[in-house]
């Protein structure tokens, strides 16, 4: 057995089973719920378990399934079903768009315009373009996480290929002006490539690529209670975009590979369940939010909201500092009590830095290690907050009695 | 006296010049050297950054494609458009 293995293994005995569990951090993934899991089966061991792109009546089944999740979600983003790329990931998607893009249009101009709290799979793949000869300039965001328009009109010019603004930051919930920054980079440039990453805000906040202007936008399935392996990148006609990946058969031009079917019946049910009901389901996750949040901040001393109040914030998300309390701490504390949350994003949180995204805001990098996410979904109920704000106190003031931090500020007073 | 350089392309993501730049002039009231290539980041930009700081921007050098500005102290009164 290696080492992580034998570590993970001894890790999950110690845990065990906690007596209630809550499971909040949907931000890195999540389960899937069983009228999803009903569609999808199918398509593992009954039909459609062929290639799409073989003819044979498994292929088939398989291309009828690909093609019906195809047309639905172009339509729920007011796309056309030819403008839909499926890739395995939210990532992918993000990098084909970053990657091919800029590769596709670089006759027009080497700079690259980023909002400086992207996610890590559009700011590295924009850095690693450097070796190509561009350069990926960062707008600097207020504290609320807000692009400053300003700077960003003052950025465009002749030279710039392609501005990535992600529509709901994924950390911290803010929801851009993405209208606004669109008009800005049209006048000023026309040829200039627009992608947004609407990741975090799919089926919480209503979607059309035609009043929002970009030419790329991309999904993905596990963030909105679908299963992983399956995303989308919505890539307008007419816009010049290059393979980033290699091989053969694939009813996707532009990402090659099995297609997983399953998923992206996942994928297909996830969102149509969503979209349906997103008006209700979404009225009634920002109450449940407000009352984490205002819980939150009212019982515990020390405690920050990161990220907008109110409209400006994307009902589902709640981003909170806790001083003198270390982040990653605070999720094992909170597990071994059955709530399941992380600190920051997955990429921050393996790699121990503070999260770029609240640096970006202003937060000192105390404040940013000590941060917890929340994702807040349909199926939470006000007793799974209550619990939440039964026990996150009592999880903090054990951690503040352990902390080193709080020792040096009783000293330093 | 601080400097920093906007010409330089970082390979991370909390450490792009313009972000250094920012959290300077929110977190200090000192004067501070920028050097840009205005064909990457315009002295516009700088300009529209040092203003929501309360600061003024002056060109100190011009050569080639690399000018160097120095970011004021804090000014009191700027008017907002001016």
């Amino acid at each position: 057995m290696s080492r992580d293995l034998e570590r993970v293994k001894n890790l999950l005995k110690a845990h065990g089973k906690p007596p209630r569990e809550v499971y909040f951090d949907l931000e890195n993934s999540g389960w899937v719920p069983d009228e999803v899991l009903k569609a999808m089966l199918p398509y593992f061991n009954v039909k459609g378990y062929g290639h799409p792109s073989i003819t044979n009546k498994p292929g088939w089944e398989a291309l009828e399934a690909l093609l019906e999740a195809q047309e639905y979600i172009a339509s729920s983003i007011g796309a056309n079903s030819s403008e839909i790329v499926f890739t395995h990931s939210g990532t992918e998607a993000n990098n084909l768009a970053i990657i091919g893009a800029s590769l596709a249009n670089k006759t027009r101009g080497r700079k690259i315009v980023v909002s400086s709290i992207e996610h890590y799979s559009v700011m590295l793949p924009a850095n690693e373009l450097a070796e190509h000869g561009f350069r990926t300039i960062q707008i600097p965001v207020d504290k609320d996480g807000r692009i400053d328009t300003d700077v960003l009109s003052s950025l465009i010019d002749k030279e710039t290929v392609l501005v990535s603004i992600q529509m709901v930051n994924h950390e911290i919930g803010t929801i851009q002006p993405l209208r606004e920054a669109v008009e800005i980079i049209r006048d000023k440039n026309p040829n200039t490539v627009i992608h947004t990453d609407a990741i975090d805000a799919y089926t919480r906040i209503p979607i059309n690529v035609e009043k929002i202007d970009v030419d790329l936008l991309s999904i993905s399935s596990h963030k909105i209670l679908g299963p992983k392996g399956a995303a989308a990148l919505f890539v307008r006609e007419g816009t010049k975009i290059k393979k980033i990946v290699y091989g053969a058969l694939s009813t996707q031009k532009l990402w090659p590979g099995v297609e997983n079917i399953p998923a992206i019946v996942g994928f297909h049910e996830a969102a149509r369940i969503a979209i349906e009901g997103m008006n209700k389901y979404m009225s009634y996750v920002t109450t449940l939010r407000d009352s984490l949040i205002n819980g939150i901040l009212g019982s515990i001393d020390g405690a920050i909201l990161n990220g907008p109040r109110g409209r400006d914030r994307v009902p589902d998300n709640v981003n909170i500092s806790f001083l003198y309390v270390e982040g990653e701490a605070l999720t094992v504390e909170l597990s071994l009590r059955g709530i399941y949350v992380s600190s920051g994003s997955a990429c921050t949180s393996r790699v121990l830095e503070p999260s770029h995204v609240l640096l970006a805001i202003g937060r000192k990098y105390e404040e940013a290690h000590g941060s917890i996410l929340f994702k807040i979904t349909r199926y939470h109920s006000f007793a799974d907050i209550d619990y939440v704000l039964q026990q996150l106190p009592v999880a903090v003031e054990r951690l503040r009695r352990l902390s080193p931090l709080i020792s040096k500020k009783n000293t330093d007073n | 006296m601080e400097i920093i350089d906007l010409r330089r392309q970082p390979k991370g993501c909390t450490s792009h010049p313009l972000i250094r730049l920012k959290r300077f002039l929110e977190n200090n009231d000192a004067e501070v050297m920028v050097i840009t290539d205005p064909e990457i980041i315009p002295i516009k930009t700088i300009e529209i950054i040092a203003r929501k700081y309360e600061r003024m921007i002056e060109t100190i050098d011009e050569i080639n494609n690399t000018v160097t500005i120095l970011i004021t102290r804090r000014c009191q009164g700027i008017e907002q458009g001016s």
